[in-house]
Formats: structure tokens, C-alpha cells, sequence
């Protein structure tokens, strides 16, 4: 048991070129190949990464734009409701300027109804009351009535201004000249209307002037002269409907 | 019954005598490297790889993580040295339970080889990584006193180094040897798969040992370099 030198030297050997066999045959190919494979999972992984940053940025983006819909979305349904709001405070403002335009009409509609309703009252009380006024007079007139009327109408004929004086006077020379009085009118009483209408319109007609009588009995009482188209006299129907229209006209005059 | 291969003479070439060692080492060699061909001829760098690729990259990954635990430094350019060491003594280890073959580990001329290689090879790398000057300054550090003891101290792990694996391999083939004619049957397949065992282990002994020295010799100058430059 010892060192030979020869086998030692050998081995020396053996083992250099071993050494550079190996290395070339085992070491080299087996590192270049799992560089390559570290290399190819390094730039696997650097994908994977930069993919998953990718897929990160894309998501973040994502998440921008959604914040940004649902921004819009919320001012979009804001201004909707501010919309919906202002269309509902107009639609009850015209329902509103309708129900007080319906309102109005109506009241229009109840205060027409009740001027008809208060005409038709006065008018029918203004009726009422000249038919009894009516029934009273025609109780009361007389003959002595008679005579009174035809004082009042020779009164008149005083007050008629210078027109109607002219237009008498016309009449009166055209032979127009109409009596009616309620009673039959006597001599005496037709003469008296004639010496009144011989009095205003003096002596230019003298005993001339000529005058048509006749009877109305709706008068009730009083006289009335026709002279073309001035009508001038006093009776009590007259003086009834002047007291019926005045009644029926008491709520329009106020 | 003979201790060592050295002596079995296989054949000549002119002058030299082939022995066994020389001649199983060139088998081991040639086995190695066909082997090696035969797995790398086709690898791949896809996902999907053979199991030979397979098995291959697992034996390289594991010696790539052996050395940078121990060195603490970048494994590639230790790998195949150190492999190579391995690669040898476990292949002629694990083949020494093949019947009629002489480890070429078990003679103490191949142990001292390796052993001269790693004696070699520590100075290599030291001073291909930190230079000639800072290399043999480290001698002469912490005391130029200390050389001789340096010195010593190299070669005597260097002789350890070779005696051990020497010593592991031959006792185990002596001991299975004379089991053998002592007790022909069962325990001599015991005894043969502990040797197995043990020559496995003295494999990644011997290359642990030497990527060690080899790190004292990189390593630890380099920490010390790093020591120095922190006060600038």
C-alpha cells in the first residue's frame, strides 16, 4: 500500500481531462439550458407581471370610468328629478290657474244666475206689486179722478218747453191731435182739453182747433194727447209702469 | 488478498504497466461522459424535459445549492470542479458493489490525486477571484509567524483529505472481502450496501471539503477586503 508515481501523475491527468470533458459535454449544455429555462420563466414571469400590471391599469381604468358613469349618472338623474320636479310645479301651477279659471267661471256663472234669479224676483215682485197697485187704482178711479188727471195734464202742457210747443202746434194745425182718456170723455171735459191746448198755443188756432177722442180703459184713469209724434198727458197706468220698471231696475242701477 | 488496485496489472502499453486503477478510472471516465453525451444530445429548455434531463438538472441544482451554502458566493464557476470531484468518487463508489471491480477511490494514489487537485485548486481560485498579491498575503496574516503553521496546516488536510476517502473505500472492501470468505452468504450483501452507503457519503464528504477549502481561500479574504473597505 502506497503512492505510485506514475498512477499518480495519471490520475492527475485523467482527472484535468476529465475536468474539460465534463465541462464540455455535461456542464456547459446543462447551465445553458437552465439559463435558458430561468430565462424564459424570468420573462414569462416579467409578462405575467407586466400583464398583470396591464390587467391593473386596465381595472383602475375601469374603475375611473364607472366613477365617471355613475358621476353622470347621478348629475344625469339630478337634473331628471330637478326636470320632473319643475314639470310637476308647472303642471300644478296650470291646474291650479285652471281650478281658479273653473273656480272663477263658476262664480261668474253663480253670481249670473243669481242676477237672473234677483231679476226674475224684482220682476216678478215689480209685477206683483203693479197688479195689485193696478187692481187698487182701478177700485179708486172715478169721475172726480178723471177731472183731477186732466188738471195735472193741463199742467204739463204748461211745462212743455218751446219744442215740443212747435211740434204741437204742427200737429195741431194738420188736424193730428188724439185725446184718450180712461172714462168717456163728456162735453164738458173735452171741451175743457181743448180751451187747455187753445191756451198754450194761443190765439192763432182760436176755434179751429179740432181734436179725435177716444176711450181706453186700460189707462184706468187719466188723460193722454197724441200730436204726431209727442205724446204728453197723465194717466195712472203710466204712472204704474213707471213705478214697475223702476222696481225691476233697483239691482242694476246699484 | 490485495489492499490496493495499483498493484493488479491489467495490461501495458509499451513501457507502462496499466493497472487497475488507471484502467477502471478510464472506464468511470468514459462512462461518465458518455452518459453525459448521451443526456445533453437532447435537452431541452421547454417545460417539458426527459427524465434523464430531469435527473440531471436535479443533481446539478443540488451541487449548485451545496456549494453557494458553504461559499456563499456564486456557484457557477466552482460547479465543475467540484461536480467532477463528486461525479467521480460516487459513480466509482457506487460501482464498487459491481462484482470484479476495483474502485479506482480505493487506492491511495487516486484519494492523494484528488487531493492534490483540491491542494491545486484552492490557490487556482483564490487567485483568479482576489489576485496574486492579496492571495499570498493572506499567509502571511494575522503574523508572518504563523506561515510555517499555514503551510502545515495545508498539507495536512490535503493528506487527510486523501487517507479518508482512501480509508473509507479500502476498509470497506477489506471488510466486504474477508466477510465474503468468512461468512459467504447474507451478511456480506449487508455489509456490501453499507459500503454503498459509506462511499456515497464519503462522495459528498470529499466535495463539501473542497468547495470548504476552497471558500477559505475566497471566501474569508474576501470578507476580509469587505472589512477594510468600510471605513472609507
Amino acid at each position: 500500500m502506497g503512492i505510485d508515481v506514475f498512477t499518480l501523475i495519471a490520475q492527475l491527468v485523467n482527472f484535468v481531462v476529465l475536468l474539460v470533458l465534463l465541462r464540455a459535454f455535461l456542464y456547459r449544455p446543462i447551465m445553458r439550458v437552465m439559463r435558458e429555462r430561468e430565462q424564459r420563466i424570468a420573462d414569462e414571469h416579467a409578462a405575467a407581471k407586466e400583464a398583470g400590471e396591464e390587467a391593473e391599469a386596465r381595472a383602475e381604468e375601469l374603475r375611473r370610468e364607472r366613477e365617471e358613469l355613475e358621476a353622470t349618472r347621478r348629475e344625469r338623474l339630478a337634473e331628471i328629478e330637478r326636470e320632473a320636479e319643475e314639470l310637476r310645479e308647472e303642471r300644478l301651477a296650470e291646474a291650479r290657474e285652471e281650478a281658479e279659471a273653473a273656480r272663477e267661471r263658476w262664480r261668474e256663472a253663480l253670481a249670473r244666475e243669481r242676477d237672473e234669479l234677483a231679476d226674475a224676483v224684482r220682476g216678478k215682485a215689480a209685477a206683483v206689486l203693479a197688479d195689485a197697485l193696478r187692481r187698487g187704482w182701478r177700485e179708486l178711479a172715478d169721475e172726480e179722478l178723471e177731472a183731477r188727471a186732466i188738471e195735472v195734464f193741463a199742467r204739463r202742457l204748461d211745462g212743455l218747453e218751446d219744442g215740443q210747443r212747435s211740434a204741437l202746434a204742427g200737429a195741431a194745425r194738420g188736424g193730428e191731435l188724439l185725446f184718450t182718456t180712461a172714462f168717456e170723455a163728456t162735453d164738458e171735459r173735452r171741451e175743457s182739453l181743448l180751451a187747455a191746448v187753445r191756451s198754450l198755443l194761443g190765439e192763432d188756432h182760436g176755434e179751429t182747433l179740432e181734436a179725435d177722442f177716444e176711450r181706453d180703459p186700460e189707462l184706468i184713469a187719466g188723460v193722454t194727447l197724441r200730436a204726431g209724434d209727442l205724446r204728453v198727458g197723465w194717466t195712472a197706468r203710466a204712472q204704474l209702469d213707471d213705478l214697475e220698471r223702476g222696481w225691476a231696475g233697483i239691482g242694476e242701477e246699484g | 488478498m490485495t489492499l490496493s488496485p495499483d498493484t493488479i496489472a491489467v495490461f501495458a502499453i509499451g513501457p507502462w504497466t496499466i493497472n487497475a486503477t488507471l484502467a477502471f478510472s478510464w472506464l468511470i471516465m468514459a462512462l461518465l461522459v458518455i452518459v453525459s453525451w448521451w443526456v445533453t444530445r437532447s435537452l431541452t429548455a421547454s417545460g417539458d424535459i426527459g427524465r434523464g434531463q430531469n435527473v440531471l438538472e436535479a443533481l446539478v441544482a443540488f451541487l449548485l445549492d451545496q456549494i453557494r451554502e458553504v461559499t456563499n458566493q456564486d456557484p457557477k464557476p466552482y460547479l465543475p470542479f467540484v461536480g467532477t470531484l463528486f461525479l467521480f468518487i460516487f459513480t466509482s463508489n457506487v460501482l464498487s458493489v459491481v462484482p470484479g471491480f476495483q474502485p479506482p477511490t480505493g487506492s491511495l494514489t487516486t484519494t492523494a490525486a484528488l487531493a492534490a487537485c483540491v491542494f491545486v485548486a484552492v490557490p487556482v481560485f483564490g487567485i483568479a477571484k482576489l489576485g496574486l498579491k492579496e492571495y499570498l498575503g493572506n499567509y502571511l496574516r494575522p503574523s508572518p509567524f504563523l506561515l510555517p503553521f499555514t503551510l502545515i496546516g495545508e498539507l495536512s488536510r490535503t493528506l487527510a483529505l486523501a487517507v479518508r476517502l482512501f480509508g473509507n473505500v479500502m476498509s470497506g472492501s477489506v471488510i466486504a472481502a474477508i466477510l465474503l470468505s468468512v461468512v459467504p452468504l447474507f451478511f456480506p450483501i449487508v455489509m456490501q450496501v453499507f459500503g454503498l452507503l459509506i462511499g456515497v457519503i464519503q462522495a459528498y464528504i470529499f466535495a463539501i471539503l473542497a468547495i470548504v477549502y476552497i471558500a477559505s481561500g475566497t471566501e474569508l479574504q474576501e470578507r476580509r477586503v469587505r472589512a477594510e473597505e468600510v471605513p472609507q
